[in-house]
């Protein structure tokens, strides 16, 4: 019983801290007055965090190389994002390389 | 009258953020399944997926706890996490909407909701898009978690359907466009090698705040 409830709060403060980080940004953002120039810093920020969102993503499970069929999948994703091949197949080659490649043996 | 706000995105873009929230989905049951075979009661990752709308650090809560850790310390870590999504706020605080409605917008912040808002060349696109993959996703994803709960043992293996590809795949494509810039460029990835490189130092989730040190790598080229 005394588990749940510590178990509760540990879930109330995550979830309490993880809105509040996203209210802050907001009422930030809202607040500040934007010159051109920093109304692109702001739009390269969010590239630059996704970017790095992304490579972790990639190349890292947990603090480990993920493996070679992930990072092949994601790597002809974005060869054909780059050829402007629709976002839906995109996505489908991203998991079919990445399943093909684990199903023939390549992890 | 409601679609009718949707109805400026493109027939791809929204056929891919259909994609994106079965994806994350299929991720919820393995989530469900996996918490409720580490012993959790069904409330547990529900009320997580609910209320914490952010997948990562649920995972991590999650692994924690069920590793014996105290909850606490779980939660500090997930927060930790999810510190990227202060930035993230700054970035669409456009498409979040005006009260009331902005408090439901900042909680339908993620990875995904973000990129593609943030993605389309419009203000109506943004802002439909980011709405259109955050409802989405908050719907999707809790209702994955039920049916990984009600189906238990069986853990569909995201791994061999190559799901992990997945996510990091739609970010490098949506955001692939913004890359048209030398200073951009250089700002991402010196990014995100000066995240990887913090991997082993700091704790999981601050990687990714350190690659906006790459913002300041651009200033002094410019």
């Amino acid at each position: 019983m005394n588990d749940h409830t510590l178990v509760i709060g540990g879930i109330a403060l995550l979830a309490t801290g993880t809105y509040l980080l996203r209210v802050a940004g907001f009422k930030l953002g809202a607040r500040m007055t934007f010159t051109e120039n920093s109304r692109a810093l702001i739009a390269d920020a969010a590239t630059t965090l996704l970017l790095a969102v992304a490579v972790i993503a990639t190349l890292l499970e947990g603090e480990h190389f993920a493996g070679m069929a992930r990072l092949a999948g994601i790597a002809v994703a974005a060869i054909l994002a780059w050829r402007k091949v629709p976002l839906i197949v995109v996505i489908l080659s991203a998991a079919a390389v990445t399943a093909g490649l684990r199903w023939l043996g390549v992890h | 009258m409601k679609f009718s706000r949707f109805s400026s995105l493109n027939a791809d873009t929204v056929k891919a953020i259909f994609l994106v929230c079965l994806a994350d989905g299929i991720v919820g049951i393995s989530y469900g399944s996996l918490a409720t075979g580490s012993g959790f009661p069904l409330w547990v990752p529900l009320t997580l997926s609910v209320l914490v709308l952010a997948g990562a650090s649920e995972f991590l809560f999650i692994g924690i706890v069920a590793g014996g850790g105290s909850p606490f310390a779980a939660a500090a870590a997930g927060l930790l996490v999810n510190a990227r999504h202060l930035p993230f706020g700054i970035a669409v605080k456009d498409l979040v909407g005006r009260n009331p409605l902005s408090f439901l917008g900042c909680h339908l912040m993620n990875d995904e909701s973000v990129v593609f808002g943030v993605s389309q060349t419009s203000h109506s696109q943004r802002k439909a898009a980011f709405w259109l993959c955050g409802l989405g996703i908050a719907l999707c994803w809790p209702v994955g978690v039920v049916i990984g709960g009600a189906v238990g043992q069986f853990i569909p293996d995201t791994q061999a359907i190559g799901l992990d590809a997945v996510f990091p795949a739609i970010l490098i494509a949506l955001i692939l466009p913004a890359l048209n810039n030398a200073k951009t460029i250089i700002s991402a990835f010196s990014g995100a090698l000066i995240a990887l490189a913090a991997v082993p130092f700091v704790p999981v989730g601050m990687p990714v705040l350190f690659s906006l040190l790459g913002l300041m790598v651009r200033r002094n080229k410019a």
